[in-house]
């Protein structure tokens, strides 16, 4: 069958229609993360901490507030490299970055924390403050911080932050605390000790104070506004990012993990990485077992014997021990993976293949074409392979699955990759750390879904190829 | 004779995988230096116990280090280790193949012995008991439903369930029992969590067989779940694909009861390839094991897998893999043995 | 009486491309001791005729009815089990085209021939397995055949094993679709002495179907010959072959390669119709040399000349 027939006929069934779609779909997912993912984006940001150190832990997806009656707070970092507004004056320029706030949630943050990178001056350092303007009208003054002054010997400009940013936690910050504490007396005329207050920073940041003793806030809903100043004291000088980050209880599209990492990036990650090893597994398999298959079932007699003896045993090799076996031995990297796979897959094709090319090495056609001095190749290749090309790409279609599962398998059990993060990975680490018995359905459903999902894809691609396999279901 | 000899071929060709694994096995472990550790290791081991009863009889501490050293040298002449790995390779050989499978390093027993040979007979029937059933639920099952299936073959109903029966094939083994676990036993507490047995476990007879079935319920719904689709897809395919034989009809024709058809001119015609894609579908099995026990905390032969990577325990994993390849093999051979009967086109090849 | 009596019979399949009337109001009669011959090109509708009589009916009929009298039974009254018990196989029985496949390839030959004798109610195993023995014989089939296996036998050996398959029960008639065609022409004479010697000392009733009008005659009293689902010529062998009526016939019998003359044999312009579309007319019209207008317009009647002789052609017919 031509190509352009193949095509149309898996159009033609409803398997054929959705398992197309789905593969498009993993396609266009996959350039897109080609396209905007750094190559190295597992070593890089997914397994390093810092990277997520502003997210909260183990938190679900934002949109499952949706179904719960208390309104979780949304995790939001506010970021900006420029400022709101610059007051000018004398000596002194301010810069102001205002972040907007509109706090409709039901509960307190679970933490605060702010960030400055890259700030470079040339005269004196600037100063910086951090308030939170709130829908009653009243301001908190949270924390003021003068930049480290220039090192003996330092020169013109002052790099301060670059490498690391300066973090602070309000929460669970001092200099905060005081600034709380002093904002409590002195608009609610309540003395809180310290001691008590230290657990209590953001709740008395985003609430007012119920009657009866004082000690319990409760959540104030409305628009809030965090202000930021900079005092700049050089034209020059540059700040490169300020950001507040609001902790909170659920996170993005996907939630996060143990270690804060968002799981949607990595999950949309998987997605590409998936597709590579089931296809480039599934092509090189048959490639490699239709040639030898072909070759076999041709050429007869000893080169036949000895492929199919070496075949048999290959194919009756048990894969997932052998392949935990090796890995353990030789290492966790995704090619080894690959390369074991497509080992131990090409016999059972070849096997396969070389039966249906004895059914046509005695047809008609072929005798005709040898009688016309073909030679033994060109018979081999532009006709043999004609006929059988349907069922090879059939082949090819249903081995890809079998490609995701053993290496989503391999990573369950730990073996994965760690450079290069996968669905199973990601389950894996999911597992390893209870996430399965504590409940976080977030983390643990959506890879396994996602695997389920593209090796559906390729199932019902080969569904629908059936009738061009199985000429008698043709309609 | 040919029944003979054709299963002869069978057997020894199998018998050429265990020997290609074993090697394959050895020779990995030789060439990166891995057997070297472990040979070190067990000779420190050795000389632990030893200096333990030789410093009752010496008391000098320099004579009591001479002589441990002494010990040490003959150890390493002992295990060879002071020529090359290969020289090793037919000892390693012929002690797997006797099943002298060594110490483990840190995985022990329940009982408490290291010895790998006690750690894994221990397993062993933990996960026949949970595959064994899980497998004949599946054939069952899929011996069933098949043949149904393939009756109304173009249906609604055929079209539908093919499409379920896909869907399961892409089920990956070990999330579906994540799932299961996160469904029924965490959001509706209806099974526990893992392990073969509550803790403590009941005394005796009754309650403690009603228990086991308690925890391996979900384990071995798992098992089947996953494993029955494309089992009952094949069944149906070559099934239809008998019906429509033409010594089908031709039964018919002779008047035969619709009954005997189905059994003695659809299914047992149909049986040959269906043993030969239960071959093909063997060694996924063993993977499917290996997973689900992991996942369920079940005290068998797969988790014992697991385990011993996590803690890379290289004798017993090196044991285990030959343990793994070796039981596939004789399910192999059963198997062929089974297809040679049931297919007389075969024999007189 | 008859021993089998035929009357209108229609059998019509549904296909994706519309109603094919593959067999529409055939009617013929077979006596005891008498083999019916019946010839046609291939797709004319006689394979399904063989199959309405034994009623193994796909999944996809449309139309299924007339009379089917054997012995005097009405056969389409009888519901399927009942067809099954009393008359499949034990009154009439086939043996298929294609030999090869017909066999069912994991059980013995001999356990294949006895299985109808062992399903009646009332038969000793020991004398129904003689009995299959027996018949192997008549079919010289050499013994051990019994107990082999059909991949293990030839193909003109599985053909006699087919027959003898097919007398087990006895039967009044044997239906034989193509029984020769696939084997070559010495092993056909063989199989052809056989049918010959079974019919002259069994007084079986025979009906052959076969697209070689000089093979049937050798075995045949009567012949019939079909078209696009109809029978459009019936007589005795000797009439229809040595003065054939209907121009399709003649047609047929003249493309018949003749050792000792020297003539070129003819052949039939055209091809057959379209079974979905059939003309409103005669079905042969658009390739009759002896057509005319009449036969453009009216579906011809079956037209007697004798006794045992019909033609369905308007040159028969009173002309309008």
């Amino acid at each position: 069958m031509r190509p352009w027939e193949t095509i149309k006929l898996l159009l033609a069934s409803a398997t054929g229609k959705v398992g197309i779609g789905l593969f498009l779909a993993l396609v266009i997912v996959s350039i897109y993360v080609v396209i905007s993912y750094p190559l190295d984006f597992g070593t890089r940001i997914w397994n390093n901490p810092a990277a997520w150190a502003d997210n909260p832990k183990n938190v679900p997806p934002a949109w499952s507030n949706v179904f719960t009656d208390v309104k979780r707070v949304e995790h939001t970092t506010f970021r900006a490299t420029k400022p709101t507004e610059v007051i000018p004056a004398q000596e002194i320029n301010t810069w102001r970055y205002t972040f907007a706030l509109d706090y409709q949630f039901d509960e307190p943050p679970t933490f605060t924390s702010f960030a400055l990178r890259n700030i470079n001056y040339y005269s004196r350092p600037p100063v910086i403050t951090l308030s939170l303007s709130r829908p009653d009208g009243k301001e908190i003054l949270l924390y003021r911080h003068v930049v480290r002054g220039p090192d003996p010997g330092e020169s013109l400009p002052v790099s301060r932050y670059v490498e690391s940013p300066l973090r602070v936690y309000l929460s669970g910050d001092n200099t905060v605390l005081w600034n709380v504490a002093d904002f409590v007396r002195r608009e609610f005329k309540l003395d809180i000790p310290l001691s008590e207050l230290r657990g209590m920073v953001d709740r008395v940041m985003f609430g007012v104070p119920v009657e009866d003793n004082g000690r319990h806030f409760e959540v104030l809903n409305g628009n809030y506004t965090i202000i930021a100043t900079a005092q700049v004291y050089h034209p020059e000088d540059s700040i490169g990012e300020v950001s507040f980050v609001l902790g909170g209880s659920v996170y993005g599209v996907m939630g996060t993990d143990t270690l804060g990492r968002d799981l949607a990036t990595g999950l949309v990650f998987g997605c590409p990485v998936a597709l590579l090893i089931g296809l480039v597994t599934a092509v090189l398999t048959t490639t490699i077992g239709a040639f030898m298959g072909i070759l076999s079932g041709y050429k007869g007699g000893r080169t036949d014997t000895a492929i199919q003896r070496f075949c048999d045993i290959l194919a009756n090799i048990p894969l997932l021990p052998i392949l935990i076996f090796l890995i353990f031995i030789f290492g966790q990297k995704l090619r080894l993976v690959i390369l074991v796979l497509v080992a131990f897959g090409w016999p059972g094709m070849t096997i396969l293949i070389r039966s249906m090319v004895l059914q046509y090495r005695s047809s008609q056609l072929v005798e005709a074409t040898r009688a016309l001095g073909a030679s033994p190749w060109r018979i081999m290749f532009r006709h043999i392979f004609f006929q059988i090309a349907p069922f090879v790409l059939a082949q090819m279609i249903f081995f890809t699955p079998a490609a995701i599962l053993a290496e989503a398998g391999l990573s369950f059990l730990g073996l994965g990759d760690p450079s290069i993060p996968t669905w199973g990975q990601i389950l894996e680490h999911g597992f390893r750390t209870g996430a399965v018995y504590a409940g976080y359905w977030w983390w643990v459903l959506p890879p396994g879904l996602l695997i389920v999902l593209a090796a559906t894809t390729f199932v019902l691609l080969t569904l629908g190829m059936e009738p061009v396999v199985n000429p008698r279901l043709r309609q | 004779m040919s029944l003979v000899t054709t299963l002869a071929v069978r057997g020894l060709t199998l018998f050429g995988v265990l020997m290609a694994v074993l090697l394959l096995v050895v020779i990995a472990l030789g060439a990166t230096g891995f057997s070297d550790r472990m040979l070190h290791a067990t000779i420190s081991e050795e000389l632990r116990g030893l200096r333990q009863s030789l410093a009752q009889t010496i008391r000098d501490p320099d004579q009591l280090e001479q002589a441990l050293s002494l010990q040490r040298e003959e150890l390493i002449r002992y295990y060879h280790l002071d020529k090359p790995w290969y020289f090793r390779l037919p000892d390693m050989v012929r002690r797997v193949l006797t099943f002298d499978l060594g110490e483990a390093r840190t995985l022990r027993s329940f009982e408490g012995s290291s010895r790998v040979s006690d750690i894994v007979r221990e397993r062993l029937l933990n996960t026949v008991l949970l595959v064994t059933t899980a497998s004949i639920i599946t054939a069952i099952l899929g011996l069933l439903i098949g043949p149904k299936l393939a009756s109304q073959a173009g249906s609604r109903l055929d079209r539908t369930a093919c499409l379920f029966l896909a869907f399961s094939y892409a089920l990956p083994a070990w999330w579906m029992g994540i799932f299961l676990i996160l469904a029924f036993s965490f959001k509706f507490n209806l099974f526990p969590t893992g392990g073969m047995y509550s803790l403590p476990p009941p005394p005796g007879g009754i309650d403690r067989l009603l228990d086991l079935l308690w925890h391996a319920a979900l384990p071995i719904i798992t098992l089947v779940l996953v494993s029955f689709g494309s089992w009952t897809y094949i069944v149906r395919t070559m099934v239809l694909n008998t019906a429509q034989e033409s010594f089908v009809s031709v039964a018919r024709a002779k008047g035969l009861p619709e009954q005997l058809i189905r059994r003695r001119y659809i299914i047992r015609v149909a049986a040959p390839p269906i043993v030969t894609n239960l071959m093909l579908g063997l060694a996924g099995s063993i993977g499917g094991a290996i997973l689900t026990e992991t996942v369920f905390n079940w005290p068998g032969m797969g988790r014992l897998y697991y385990d011993a990577v996590l803690a890379a325990d290289e004798s017993v994993i090196v044991a285990l893999t030959f343990i793994f390849t070796l039981i596939y093999i004789i399910a192999r051979f059963i198997l062929e043995i089974l297809y040679v009967i049931l297919d007389p086109r075969i024999r007189y090849a | 009486m008859a021993l089998l009596n035929v009357s209108n019979l229609h059998l019509y399949y549904r296909t994706s491309e519309g109603i094919v009337p593959a067999v529409d109001g055939v009617s013929f009669t077979i006596e005891e001791g008498e083999a019916l011959g019946l010839v046609g090109e291939s797709g004319a509708g006689k394979s399904s005729l063989a199959l309405a009589l034994m009623r193994i009916l796909p999944r996809n009929i449309a139309a299924y009815d007339g009379i089917i009298e054997f012995e005097g039974v009405n056969c389409l009254k009888l519901n399927d089990e009942e067809f099954r018990k009393r008359i499949r196989w034990q009154k009439i029985a086939m043996v298929f085209q294609g030999a090869l496949e017909s066999l069912n390839p994991v059980i013995r030959v001999g356990h294949q021939v006895v299985e109808p004798l062992l399903l009646q109610s009332g038969i000793d195993r020991q004398q129904a397995y003689a009995a299959a023995q027996r018949l192997l014989e008549v079919v010289l089939l050499p013994p051990e055949v019994f107990h082999r296996y059909p991949h293990e036998l030839s193909g003109g050996m599985k053909q006699r094993a087919m027959i003898a398959m097919a007398l087990i029960l006895s039967p009044k008639l044997i239906i034989l679709d193509e029984p020769t065609s696939a084997l070559d022409v010495m092993i056909q004479a063989q199989v052809m002495n056989l049918l010959k010697g079974l019919k002259r000392e069994l007084g079986l009733s025979i009906l052959f179907i076969s697209h070689d009008v000089a093979l049937a005659s050798d075995i045949c009293d009567t012949i019939a010959v079909m078209y696009a689902g109809e029978l459009i010529e019936k007589g005795t062998a000797e009439e229809v072959l040595t003065k054939p009526g209907h121009p399709y016939t003649q047609k047929l019998l003249a493309s018949i390669p003749k050792l000792r003359a020297e003539v070129t044999p003819e052949f039939i312009p055209g091809a057959p119709p379209d079974m979905t579309h059939l003309p409103q007319g005669c079905r042969f019209y658009p390739r009759c040399p002896r057509a005319f207008e009449q036969c453009r317009w009216e579906h011809p009647l079956p037209f007697s000349l004798n006794l045992r002789r019909e033609v369905r052609c308007w040159l028969f017919g009173d002309r309008k």
